[in-house]
């Protein structure tokens, strides 16, 4: 199983360097075998955890594709609403930092949950707390502050997807 | 047809940077500024990327301008984070008018 882990980001990485110089000189080829050797040797232990078997089912890249779309119409959303605040000539926000509490367990996914909730103009996840697993979050237009409503409201559209794609 | 799609893509780009550059000058605290910082990286410059690379086409550059919208998708939360996190340990104070600051609450 390991070894697994050792070739896949092996892989991965050499394809990333390729990608990267953009040449098809045997050179580039070599130095990034070399390079991706050493940082998979390095790293695939913080990169894959647990059985690769797992790793390929196919419904879990069938959430995971399903996720982009609806991250994007997310994206899309915060986007608009923020450009309205900045454009606004009297700036209506609102803001202050609420509790979020959330269902993920793994750490990928609350990492996926965080950065997406950062990602999205409008929301920012300012801490994370294991034992009340939930994130502490910076909201520029506080609607709710009870945890059911701002569950639903902040994490709602990326937990469905997550908790699908990190068990 | 491509061009058009490209311009309109860079167009949205240059005015997600022009209104996330004002929304930096205008609100009020770190915090929300760094909402607008997020306007400014994903509406601006990760949309000109994608719209650069449409303009390209098929070629090595696309491939590179992708892969740093990826990097720059992958790292900028993380940075965000970091920030806002080490301005709240820190005790920088939210806005006045701010409503409520629950990690404040807990930890007292």
């Amino acid at each position: 199983m390991a070894k697994g882990g050792l070739f896949t980001a092996f892989v991965c990485l050499w394809l990333a360097w390729i990608a990267l110089t953009g040449s098809l000189n045997p050179q580039e080829f070599a130095v990034g075998a070399i390079v991706a050797a050493f940082v998979a040797a390095v790293s695939y232990e913080l990169l894959f955890r647990g059985g690769m078997r797992e790793k390929f089912e196919p419904k879990r890249w069938g959430y995971a594709l399903a996720y982009v779309p609806a991250y994007l119409w997310a994206e899309l959303k915060a986007h608009a609403s923020v450009i309205y605040l900045i454009l606004h000539p009297r700036m209506p926000i609102k803001p202050g930092i609420v509790r979020v509490p959330t269902e993920l367990q793994s750490d990928f996914g609350i990492t996926g949950l965080a950065n997406a909730i950062t990602m999205t103009p409008g929301t920012l996840s300012v801490d994370v707390s294991e034992e009340e697993s939930s994130l502490y979050v910076h909201w520029i237009d506080v609607k709710a502050v009870e945890p059911e409503q701002t569950s639903r409201q902040i994490a709602g559209p990326f937990e469905r997807f997550l908790r699908r794609i990190f068990k | 047809m491509i061009e058009i799609i490209a311009y309109i893509l860079l167009g949205i780009g240059a005015a997600c940077a022009l209104i996330g550059a004002m929304g930096i000058v205008r609100f009020p605290d770190v915090y929300n500024r760094i909402h607008a910082q997020t306007v400014v990286v994903v509406g601006g410059v990760i949309v000109m990327l994608l719209g650069a690379s449409v303009f390209e086409g098929l070629s090595s550059y696309t491939l590179k301008a992708l892969i740093i919208a990826l990097f720059l998708f992958l790292t900028n939360p993380v940075g965000s984070h970091a920030i806002a996190r080490a301005a709240h340990k820190s005790g920088v104070k939210l806005w006045r008018r701010s409503v409520v600051d629950k990690l404040k609450e807990g930890k007292s």
